[in-house]
């Protein structure tokens, strides 16, 4: 016998890697093994080569014999490697027989805007919803809900990628496998309704997931797969080269409750006329944590409402614990104004933030600020269903000539139920729109 | 998706199709875990079918493929760093470079193996197929047979033995 070659060894030390019941000692004896020696090499290649066969006939008698009408957990394991290359059959048929049906179809969309060109039954290439609602129901009866912005694009019958945004996703029974591709990994349908937020942080990849019901399959911390069961949330954030799962980014518990779980109602405010709009924003602070927790004063005039977004994304400004916070907007020019409408915050689901009293000054010149304005604005008690946009303070008074508004936060709201000596409120606000007279 | 002539895009997903079982034992072979291998061989059918321009059909497609398999591989590790992984770098880039999987021995081995299983006698036959069924487990064999899973994993063994006995009698060689 070979010194570096011991076959009774080797059989054993592969007997419990392929049955999984190895141990790290064991690992690292054969690595040492395989490392010196050739012909241990060789006898792994050979006996692996029979273990994946027997996979290979497990897969194939399932999927041959009993393709059962309603898939049992082993099918729903095994499903996914044998389909692909079907998925792949049906993804280039698609394109090649004409009046084909597509995989999946655009069946409805809410107040939606689409980058380039608009939506068409396209949907395998990346596609960017910037505002609204889609929805996309593939032939399997699979839903998906998408929130602009959002970047996806369906991959197989069985699959969407999203790179950006948020979306819910609803498999009817008794379909299984379905899965949804993000930056931060797979996270797999096993029977249920999810949502997921796609954004993003300093040092990679966050995306947010809830079940709503049933169980799904994310990438694990110190395991591959980890399963999330109805009414889990948690962050997935990719960084350092590992994945950390986080059940709470910074003081808020992750929560996708405001995720828009069916195509809602059209009910946008319009906002002609609106002379903010994409102007720039100044602050002194805002508040600013890790994971994509970020609320910049930018997003004040970026058209979105309704504390809407994702991971560094938010469609809304906070400013940082404990402060009332101001900002000022630079209409570019002086103009005459007769109308400001304010749109509040309540920090998501969280309800704890938002201004309370405040004063807005004017200034042509954005040194000399005149007191236009002092008032209180709403809380915003209840979160409104998704597209229902949160209540709007619309102010009118006098027409001034101004360049500059400033919003100056004298008080602000907290959560009703946190005690005062829970430091985790502070003011914010939605979205500000400047109308001429 | 990409746009390539039609008989480019055929030609492509034939042989993705066709390589299926071998791509899939040149994963297992470097990542030997069942679930891990088969998301990487999906991650490795769309990276493939997103390359679909790159392939060119008069060069020998398993190259090609086992190349983006490899990159799938050092990927799934990059991304399940905190993970144990059974072998390390030096060991997987070695077998890697070593591999020398063929469509055509694999598709003789799948069909050795099918007339094999038939010869076993029935309760071991009953055993190893129980073994590979999805969501089964050494362990849990054991409880249901009210033995050791030292002992369960012994019997497998010695019918994986008795199954490579006969295959390499089938094929005149060792299954490979």
């Amino acid at each position: 016998m070979n010194s570096d070659y011991d076959p009774s060894r080797l059989d054993l030390l592969l007997q419990h890697l392929f049955d999984e019941s190895i141990y790290d000692s064991q690992v690292a004896e054969l690595n040492a093994i395989l490392l010196v020696s050739p012909r241990s090499r060789g006898h792994y290649r050979k006996s692996l080569r029979l273990h994946a066969a027997l996979i290979r006939h497990r897969q194939t008698e399932t999927s041959v014999q009993t393709p059962p009408p309603s898939p049992p957990a082993r099918w729903r394991r095994v499903a996914p490697r044998l389909a692909i290359a079907a998925c792949l059959l049906l993804a280039a048929l698609y394109h090649w027989i004409p009046n084909q049906k597509p995989l999946a179809s655009l069946t409805g969309t809410t107040a939606a805007i689409w980058a380039g060109a608009s939506a068409t039954a396209d949907l395998d290439h990346p596609m960017d919803l910037v505002a609204g609602f889609a929805e996309v129901t593939y032939q399997n009866g699979v839903r998906v809900i998408l929130e602009g912005p959002c970047r996806f694009a369906v991959t197989s019958p069985m699959s969407m990628s999203v790179t950006h945004g948020r979306a819910t996703v609803k498999v009817p029974h008794p379909v299984t496998g379905f899965h949804l591709d993000t930056p931060a990994g797979r996270m797999t349908d096993l029977g249920t309704e999810f949502g997921i937020a796609v954004g993003s942080g300093v040092e990679g990849p966050v995306v947010l997931t809830e079940v709503f019901n049933g169980e799904i399959e994310i990438p694990g911390e110190t395991t591959a797969r980890k399963r999330l069961y109805g009414g889990d949330s948690l962050a997935i954030v990719r960084e350092g080269g590992g994945t950390k799962l986080l059940s709470a980014l910074g003081e808020y518990r992750v929560n996708l409750g405001d995720s828009a779980r069916r195509l809602p109602p059209s009910n946008s405010s319009p906002e002609t006329g609106n002379l903010a709009r994409g102007k720039p924003v100044t602050s002194s602070a805002h508040y600013s944590m890790p994971h994509g927790s970020v609320f910049p004063p930018a997003t004040l005039t970026d058209g979105r409402l309704n504390d809407s977004g994702s991971p560094g994304d938010w469609s809304f400004w906070l400013a940082p614990n404990g402060e009332n916070g101001e900002f000022t907007v630079d209409l570019l020019d002086a103009r005459e104004i007769g109308r400001i409408d304010l749109q509040n915050t309540r920090n998501r689901t969280h309800g704890d933030r938002g201004m309370r009293e405040i004063r807005i000054m004017t200034s042509t010149d954005g040194s000399r600020f005149e007191e236009l304005l002092h008032t209180e604005l709403p809380w915003i008690p209840e979160l409104p269903p998704p597209g229902v946009d949160f209540p709007f303070e619309s102010l009118r008074f006098p027409p001034v000539n101004a360049r500059y508004v400033k919003v100056v936060g004298i008080s602000h709201y907290s959560h009703p139920e946190r005690s005062k000596e829970n430091t985790n409120h502070g003011g914010g606000l939605n979205e500000i729109r400047i109308f001429a007279p | 998706m990409p746009s390539q002539p039609l008989d480019h895009q055929e030609n492509l997903v034939a042989q993705i199709t066709r390589h299926q079982a071998v791509l899939h034992a040149y994963i297992l072979g470097l990542v030997p875990n069942q679930t891990k291998a088969d998301d990487v061989l999906q991650e490795t059918n769309l990276v493939l079918w997103r390359k679909a321009s790159d392939y060119d059909p008069s060069r020998p497609f398993m190259p090609w493929a086992c190349r983006i398999a490899w990159f799938q591989v050092k990927a799934a590790r990059r991304d399940a760093a905190r993970d144990r992984h059974v072998f390390d770098s030096e060991l997987l880039d070695l077998l890697a470079a070593e591999d020398d999987s063929d469509v055509e021995a694999t598709t003789a081995l799948d069909h050795a193996l099918r007339d094999c299983l038939d010869r076993l006698p029935s309760e071991k036959r009953e055993m190893i197929l129980h073994r590979y069924q999805a969501d089964s487990s050494v362990n849990a064999m054991a409880a249901t047979r009210n033995l050791s899973p030292g002992a369960i994993s012994a019997q497998l063994h010695r019918i994986r033995q008795m199954l490579e006995s006969c295959i390499e009698g089938k094929l005149g060689a060792t299954p490979s």
